[in-house]
């Protein structure tokens, strides 16, 4: 028992150490004080003082619209890359190419971002949304290829398109009619989490972000340089309750698929 | 080519990386035949089963169809439906919509959809299961729909890849009974893929022996047991003892042989059968269950005689095998033969001498023997 106990004091701690910051913000993003230090009463001065704050509104829709962006472009190259990964014949440098979809989670940000920086403009192309936008596709990729490919990869042994193919299905068809809503759990849980990915990149970001386009976590870094205020606090508090909630559903749709074809 | 051939395939070769799986596969299927490829995993009946459905293509060698080469088209093209071994059902559709599929595709009126689903769930016997979700079926159940998914559409061909191979004893005996009743009752040919070969003599028109990538033997199951052209069709399908041995001068229709050196035989020949010359060797075999044991001289007038030793017996229930030592040369060749389990001998009674007696009619000639 002493055991246990001795155990549980330890966990305890470790909770502690993990979420405590998390509480503390959170505790005093409701605090009627200017100052973090001393507990004031109750308030949700600092929220309506967040929403009203018009350019950090602007840039969390830029965010947002970015995120959408990144994510629906890594839906759409993932899906396609799995599925040459999974379904096509061997083909040369197959396994670099695998390889290679996943070397973004590994690499050095800052690397990253001033590759891209110093590419982009040599190929004098304008540090544009766009721009902005196709560089988190590229960060957010593995998480959409992860995910569906394992997806398309079971399938794979479960012949299913062969099954349609056999049925009569065009190769087209098959992946229209049995590929694609079979993988779409997949697609969704791997868009959620590379949407989660971009909303909350600033390397990147920071690096690429031409001149109006101002990201969240880039307002953020720059309202920080004047302190830890209590708008600052409930900024995140309201992030950490989004995240939490797009966690949630990428665990839905994660097992959803895995349950739904169980032989 | 016959008249009546659907489906002639060959000869087909076809190698994954260094690994040559098909090594000249030919044969042909009849009309409404019942035809099985059997031999163990890894001789290439799946394989030839998948170039037919057109999910692999040959290295060299044709399909042809109905008349018609379709070693070219996709297997969207070709009247032939598969029921694949884990059934590959999608999970995605109701029970209805896994079957009415390909008729979907097809364009077929959904009117006529309802009337030919229903009638195929009839078939199978799987009326009232329309709605339910195929994740929710039992492994007997998602079997009678991949089947009615692919009978549905009333293609020429079925091909069938280990369908009951996931299903216990009980449920596959009455499912095999159950296939063969419906591919008469259809009338459409069957290419059954199995390594079973109860299943295979069972259910079979005619049964094509796989083995290394190549068809050792096709026959009816008749053929296949009674008449086995080598050592691996005997040993693979029935079981068999099999021996060595020294062709000597005779007459023609019959054939004088020296076993294993020791025993001299006088066997008749099959019409048309021929023998290598005189001096060669040849490898022969005999079934357990065709050999007699005795005790004393009382053998059946004509039978071979073997002067053995009983070195062992195996109780096995409704049966027994009793292991007889006959070559002096090479005491460890035994001869398996199998009675009924009451001849099952004691302890008591091994190591005493005994008569084996063998029909010459029950001496199966086989093939070359090249190691000797």
């Amino acid at each position: 028992m002493k055991r246990s106990r001795g155990m549980g004091l330890y966990c305890a701690g470790l909770y502690a150490f993990l979420y405590l910051p998390l509480g503390v913000m959170t505790a005093f993003s409701f605090n009627d004080a200017h100052r973090n230090v001393v507990w004031r009463g109750f308030t949700f001065k600092w929220y309506r003082v967040l929403f009203a704050d018009a350019e950090l509104m602007r840039s969390m829709l830029t965010s947002l619209e970015l995120a959408a962006a990144a994510a629906a472009i890594a839906a759409v190259l993932g899906l396609l890359a799995s599925y040459a990964l999974t379904r096509h014949k061997a083909f040369a440098g197959r396994r670099a190419y695998s390889a290679l979809l996943d070397a973004p989670l590994m690499m050095p940000e800052v690397a990253l971002g001033v590759g891209l920086l110093s590419f982009l403009v040599r190929a004098g192309y304008e540090l544009d949304f766009g721009a902005l936008a196709c560089a988190h596709a590229l960060i957010c990729l593995p998480y959409t290829v992860g995910s569906v490919r394992a997806r398309l990869k079971s399938m794979g042994e479960e012949h299913l398109e062969e099954a349609a193919m056999d049925l009569g299905a065009t190769e087209w068809t098959a992946f229209v009619k049995v590929t694609l809503p079979l993988a779409m759990p997949a697609v969704v849980s791997g868009c959620l989490l590379a949407f989660t990915v971009s909303f909350e990149d600033f390397v990147t970001s920071f690096f690429l972000a031409g001149i109006g386009i101002v990201t969240m976590p880039i307002k953020v870094y720059s309202m920080m340089k004047f302190g830890v205020t209590p708008e600052i606090n409930a900024l995140s508090v309201l992030l950490l309750a989004a995240t939490a909630l797009l966690l949630a559903l990428n665990a839905v749709f994660a097992s959803g698929p895995d349950e739904a074809s169980r032989a | 080519m016959n008249g009546e051939s659907l489906l002639e395939v060959g000869p087909l070769t076809k190698s994954f990386g260094s690994t040559a799986v098909l090594k000249g596969v030919h044969l042909f299927v009849r009309k409404g035949e019942f035809m099985t490829f059997l031999g163990p995993s890894g001789c290439g009946k799946t394989t030839t089963l998948r170039i037919i459905a057109g999910f692999e293509s040959p290295d060299s060698g044709r399909v042809r169809l109905s008349g018609i080469d379709v070693t070219d088209q996709p297997p969207y093209e070709r009247d032939v439906h598969t029921v694949f071994q884990h059934y590959a059902l999608f999970p995605h559709l109701d029970v209805a919509g896994n079957i009415a599929f390909g008729l979907r595709l097809q364009k077929v009126h959904e009117a006529e959809i309802a009337r030919r689903t229903a009638e195929a769930l009839a078939l199978v016997k799987l009326l009232g299961f329309e709605k339910r979700r195929t994740t929710s079926l039992s492994g007997g159940q998602m079997q009678r729909v991949a089947l009615a998914r692919a009978i549905v559409g009333r293609p020429a061909l079925l091909l069938l890849d280990e369908p009951l191979g996931a299903l216990d004893l009980k449920l596959r005996k009455e499912m095999q009974l159950e296939l063969k009743n419906l591919q008469k009752r259809l009338g459409i040919a069957f290419v059954y893929v199995t390594h079973d070969q109860e299943e295979a003599l069972t259910m079979s028109d005619r049964i094509a022996v796989f083995n290394h990538g190549r068809v050792e033997q096709v026959g009816t199951p008749g053929e296949i047991y009674e008449s086995p052209k080598t050592s691996f069709v005997a040993d693979f399908i029935g079981g068999a003892n099999i021996f060595s041995a020294r062709v000597l001068p005779g007459p023609s229709g019959r054939a004088r042989l020296l076993l294993e050196d020791e025993f001299e035989l006088d066997v008749p020949l099959d019409p048309g059968e021929t023998l290598p010359d005189a001096g060669k060797r040849v490898r022969v075999a005999i079934r357990p269950e065709r050999v007699k044991v005795f005790y004393k001289d009382e053998l059946p007038f004509g039978s071979l005689r073997f002067d053995a030793t009983l070195k062992d017996s195996v109780f096995l229930g409704d049966a027994c095998q009793i292991y007889l030592q006959l070559f002096k040369k090479a005491p460890e060749r035994m001869m398996v033969a199998s009675a009924g389990g009451d001849r099952y001998a004691a302890h008591d009674d091994l190591n005493v001498p005994v008569i084996a007696a063998v029909q010459p009619e029950d001496v199966y000639i086989l093939e070359p023997d090249e190691n000797a």
